[in-house]
């Protein structure tokens, strides 16, 4: 949710959401490549972006960058660190019973490549998160045909999110006011409360909502107009320079790997 | 032409879980009246206005709008929407879209208007329901007055000809409350229909032209607001409350400070005063 706040209130907030939608998809497949320099400009290019001009705060980005960083270490560690390698090629190295364990050199650039390249895809991913409302990126997939049925369900499921908490929240207060959550058995009944009621919730909720929609003509299709946002000939520019600038990069220093 | 633009005749209905809500009610709403419906929960009041736009068909009896008997098909029904519009009592249940432009956009939207056009009525309503600087604020952040003037934008960018409020004042603060019924004057001069149903004896009296009471679905009382409120009888089997101004103004009567004149705001008391 704190997303979805910086989504509204970024600056990069009133251009077109094709163009960054097209800027992080071509940026991505672009930290598909396995170069440490175009990934590592990519983070750059990104964090520069979004703090800089987007004027999100650095602390911030900084903690959601750290986020996945946990989960990368945690996936990383049995790649750096092999058994059973030949001490000759290794950088450090001890001695475990009767097998080596250690860290060699290939295994330090394989895991460092994969660290930098899964921070680039991430930044291109709160790239997105970061400056675009859902409701902006929904209106481009409607301009791409996707099919109805999966973007009024996304439209829908983006607000009722909202109603939901709320009503989860209020519960939720509700409950603790009586010491709903004092023993961790009673926590556990008032949770299964909880959620009972928000499902019985949800379902008249949906009736009334349907009444509401139906009596504002609603025949079987969400329709609303979408808010125009103008195509910028040099953000286009920009993008294609930027975009060619890394692959140009990647694909120079790419394949160090074999 | 009729004098009534709604007008229903010894309608009932029934809920599928056999609540009866309607049972035989005849009434009629009369063109240009700023109306009022009252009556205690579960009287049948929502129910009522579910039919005044065809959402419930009901079981027996009939509905006219303008005179001519509703009819159930959908060409119909889309018409008859689009003229009477309700604004529901909880905003959550009603606003579905991302972005108050957005939400506002539906209604006209579902009138096949042009893109141009549909623009031109989000931008008025928003601007007669005094949330244009909120157009593109997501709904989620906004707060419970503000939901309840898109709502009523929403509504009005359909321009229909008659406006039906649920309970608009409920959880309002008093200054929202009054800022709506200031909305609420303005739509009635600017020619529309108002039909307005709430439990504040206050609000019905200083506001309504005529007031309808209903209980058990059917219809107790109807008439000027001075007729149905100086009526103890009526009041007591609504269990509603005489307005206070009312009250004040009988007592001054009865003390022979006043002659018979009924002020319907603390101005026009003190005015008399």
């Amino acid at each position: 949710m704190l997303l979805d706040g910086f989504a509204y209130s970024n600056r990069l907030r009133n251009i077109h959401p094709g163009e960054k939608m097209a800027f992080s998809l071509i940026t991505m497949v672009i930290g598909f490549f396995p170069s440490i320099y175009s990934c590592g400009l990519i983070i750059l290019i990104i964090a520069a972006a979004v703090i800089l001009i987007g004027k999100v705060p650095v602390k911030t980005y900084l903690r959601l960058m750290l986020l996945p960083v946990f989960f990368l270490v945690a996936s990383l560690l049995p790649i750096l660190i092999n058994t059973g390698v030949n001490p000759d090629s290794t950088l450090i190295y001890f001695i475990f019973f009767k097998s080596t364990i250690g860290i060699t050199y290939n295994s330090l650039i394989k895991s460092g490549l994969l660290f930098m390249r899964s921070m680039a895809l991430v930044s291109c991913l709160y790239f997105i998160s970061l400056t675009t409302p859902i409701l902006d990126i929904i209106a481009v997939m409607k301009k791409l045909k996707l099919p109805d049925i999966l973007i009024d369900l996304m439209f829908l499921v983006y607000r009722q999110l909202f109603v939901m908490m709320d009503t989860a929240e209020s519960i939720y207060v509700a409950q603790n006011a009586r010491l709903g959550y004092a023993t961790f058995s009673s926590g556990i009944n008032s949770l299964g409360r909880l959620v009972s009621y928000l499902i019985i919730k949800s379902c008249s909720d949906a009736q009334r909502l349907y009444t509401a929609l139906v009596s504002r003509g609603y025949e079987g299709e969400l329709k609303v107009l979408e808010p125009s946002y103008n195509t910028s000939i040099k953000n286009i520019i920009l993008i294609a320079a930027i975009d060619t600038v890394l692959l140009i990069i990647a694909l120079k220093t790419g394949g160090t790997i074999k | 032409m009729s004098q009534y633009i709604l007008e229903t005749e010894d309608v009932e209905y029934e809920y599928p879980d056999k609540t009866r809500a309607l049972q035989g009610i005849s009434l009629g709403i009369q063109k240009g009246k700023k109306i009022v419906v009252m009556g205690p929960n579960g009287a049948g009041k929502s129910t009522l206005f579910l039919h005044f736009n065809g959402i419930l068909k009901p079981k027996k009896g009939r509905v006219f709008f303008d005179g001519k008997q509703v009819e159930y098909n959908r060409r119909y029904l889309t018409q008859l929407r689009k003229k009477v519009g309700i604004v529901f009592q909880d905003p959550d249940t009603q606003i579905f879209a991302g972005t108050v432009f957005q939400e506002v956009s539906f209604g006209p939207m579902n009138l096949k208007l042009e893109a141009d056009e549909v623009k031109n009525r989000v931008n008025k309503a928003m601007a007669d329901a005094g949330v244009c600087d909120l157009a593109q604020k997501p709904t989620h952040l906004l707060s419970y007055g503000q939901k309840k003037r898109v709502c009523i934008a929403g509504v009005l960018a359909m321009e229909p000809e008659v406006i039906i409020f649920d309970e608009p004042t409920a959880y309002l603060d008093p200054k929202h409350s009054h800022i709506l019924l200031g909305t609420l004057d303005e739509l009635h001069q600017s020619g529309k229909q108002v039909i307005v149903s709430t439990h504040d004896p206050d609000l019905a009296y200083s506001w309504a032209d005529y007031v309808l009471i209903i209980k058990d679905g059917k219809l107790l009382e109807a008439g000027s607001a001075e007729k149905v409120f100086m009526d103890d009888e009526i009041l007591k089997q609504a269990d509603l409350k005489k307005p206070l101004l009312l009250e004040i103004s009988e007592v001054l009567q009865q003390k022979g400070i006043v002659g018979k004149k009924y002020p319907k705001t603390v101005e026009e008391l003190k005015g008399i005063l």
